[in-house]
């Protein structure tokens, strides 16, 4: 066999084991019989003969350890979307989602990183507005689990600095931090899923969560507007005296900077001139 | 190349465990009595957080070796050397004594089937590999490991069994065999082949280590799921396999249902009455009283 015969083989086989239907389906699909023609492979040209399995059934072994592989490590991320959908619901979902968005990665758990905009354009998913930001919540938390490896800004050496010299530091935030504006309360729904006392999908309501990596683990945080504000100027590279002006007057933002400082959530300054 | 075939074939590191995530507090609180951790690469590859930092503390205490599931060496997509090179930087971490995969083909046009589908055994595809393998082995600068696949199919008119393929494969190229008995076991039943005939024909100089690990038995087939203990039949064959090869490393895995690290580590020193009929477990948790080998 060469080596365009083994690529040949190997597209075929493909074929047969991502098809979201059954293997005997899949062997007389035009794209799949172009490759191989269903007769030659009835013919026992192309695979061996098994006295207890024909062709189909033995292909029918990999096609459907392909889908169900794949659902079982996408639910490891998105469970809270797995719980709002429903075993068959999620797998049939995912089932749409590999054929647009097949793996090309070594590593599963970039997998998922497509869903959440592909469910916000899945028409006809229950309850799709929501679902595609609770995905986001699940992703962010994914992200933060696998960013890059940091060291957070120890602030308080910074001690001799003068406070209006504090006023045009800019801030680079640590890798894993994410800021997330939602139109549901997306995480007042996910944290007690995660408790096992999951709540009913709630009412659109206008949200702010951050996700973030500290000490090794993946944190959630839910912010108010004018935080939320404050800290996206920040993370938008903006001096620290312009991006607490984002508050309401009167708002304790010295506080939240401390906050963010010791959540860890920057990894580097620089002062202005 | 860093590490030499015969290094590696030499180096019997005991009776081995598959680290698994379930099983992190358990390790990293008691610093259990194990030989060596295998780790499955791609936990520890595009990530930063939690495994890599629970990965440097237990390769501080115990010999580690790497085995991956994503190299699709047996591929006829051009080669994804950025993951051989990330491989490579993570070996450089852990100080893994050896890299290994599996003799398969994982996806094609750029797609991840992540599954580990069979090769035809015949001469062009024992050529591509053999290019491959070389290829790899350049950049790894080091002999890969590969092992034998469970598979649930064969393809029509093969030029080779499957240890004259490995045979084959592992004299041209210089690398390293990983034998896994459980997946002998399981081909031998999917394909009706005599499971004892086949390590009779295994090139033992390159065999580096063993898996062993458990299945599930359906009507029709058996189906390779490392959900449960090692049945009785295939530590039957490792008793062989130990016999002809004078002894390698072993490694067991569980990766569904997993229990508790003790009745994993318990299962896993079973192996040790089988390497020597005379040992039994109470005398070999004697024995292995020390903590791991250091690296």
């Amino acid at each position: 066999m060469s080596a365009p015969e083994l690529r040949l083989l190997q597209r075929w086989f493909a074929g047969v084991v991502e098809h979201p239907s059954t293997a005997d389906v899949a062997l007389a699909e035009s794209a799949v019989d172009a490759l191989i023609p269903e007769a030659q492979v009835a013919r026992g040209e192309i695979l061996a003969p098994n006295p207890r399995l024909d062709a189909a059934a033995m292909l029918q072994i990999y096609n459907g350890g392909y889908l169900a592989r794949l659902v079982e490590a996408l639910q490891g991320d998105y469970g809270a979307v797995a719980h709002v959908l429903g075993a068959d619901g999620f797998q049939d979902l995912v089932a749409r989602y590999l054929a647009e968005f097949p793996s090309r990665h070594p590593n599963l758990n970039r997998l998922g990183r497509c869903l959440p905009a592909f469910i916000a354009r899945d028409d006809g998913l229950p309850h799709r507005a929501f679902v595609a930001e609770l995905a986001e919540l699940e992703l962010a938390c994914a992200r933060a689990f696998d960013a890059p490896e940091f060291e957070p800004l120890a602030v308080d050496q910074f001690g001799d600095v003068a406070p209006e010299q504090w006023m045009s530091a800019r801030f680079t935030s640590n890798p894993s931090l994410q800021l997330l504006a939602f139109e549901h309360p997306v995480d007042e729904f996910y944290q007690p899923w995660k408790e096992g006392s999951p709540v009913d999908v709630p009412e659109p309501l206008s949200s702010h969560v951050a996700v973030f990596r500290k000490d090794e683990r993946v944190w959630r945080q839910r912010f108010t507007p004018s935080m939320h504000a404050v800290l996206s100027a920040l993370v938008g590279g903006q001096p620290l005296g312009e991006a607490l002006a984002a508050a309401e007057e009167g708002e304790p933002v010295a506080e939240w900077f401390q906050s963010f400082a010791a959540d860890g959530l920057f990894v580097s300054v620089e002062f202005g001139a | 190349m860093t590490s030499s075939l015969a290094t590696l074939v030499g180096s019997d590191l005991g009776i081995g465990i598959g680290l698994r995530t379930t099983h992190y507090e358990t390790i990293l609180e008691e610093r259990p009595a194990v030989d060596f951790f295998e780790i499955l690469s791609e936990n520890y590859m595009h990530t930063g957080g939690r495994p890599v930092r629970v990965l440097d503390e237990i390769a501080a205490h115990y010999a580690i070796v790497m085995h991956g599931v994503s190299m699709n060496i047996g591929s006829t997509d051009p080669l994804d050397r950025d993951y051989l090179r990330q491989l490579k930087a993570l070996q450089q971490r852990c100080g893994a004594r050896w890299i290994s995969d599996h003799i398969c083909w994982t996806g094609v046009e750029g797609k991840n089937l992540h599954d580990l589908l069979p090769l035809p055994y015949t001469k062009g595809a024992l050529r591509h590999l053999i290019e491959r393998v070389r290829a790899v082995q350049d950049i790894l600068e080091q002999p890969l490991v590969l092992e034998n696949p469970s598979t649930y199919l064969q393809f029509a008119g093969p030029d080779y069994t499957e240890p004259e393929f490995l045979s084959e494969l592992a004299t041209a190229t210089g690398c390293g065999l990983l034998m896994d008995v459980n997946n002998v076991f399981v081909c031998a039943s999917n394909h009706d082949f005599d499971a004892e005939g086949y390590l009779r024909g295994v090139p033992w100089d390159h065999v580096v280590y063993f898996h062993l690990a458990g299945h599930t038995t359906y009507e029709t087939h058996r189906l390779d799921t490392h959900d449960g203990p090692v049945c009785d039949e295939v530590w039957d064959l490792y008793r062989i396999a130990h016999e002809l090869s004078g002894g390698r490393s072993t490694l067991l895995e569980w990766d569904a249902d997993i229990p508790d690290f003790q009745a994993v580590h318990d299962e896993a020193r079973k192996a040790l009455r089988h390497r020597d009929p005379k040992s039994t477990v109470t005398d070999v948790v004697a024995a292995s009283g020390s903590a791991g080998a250091p690296r």
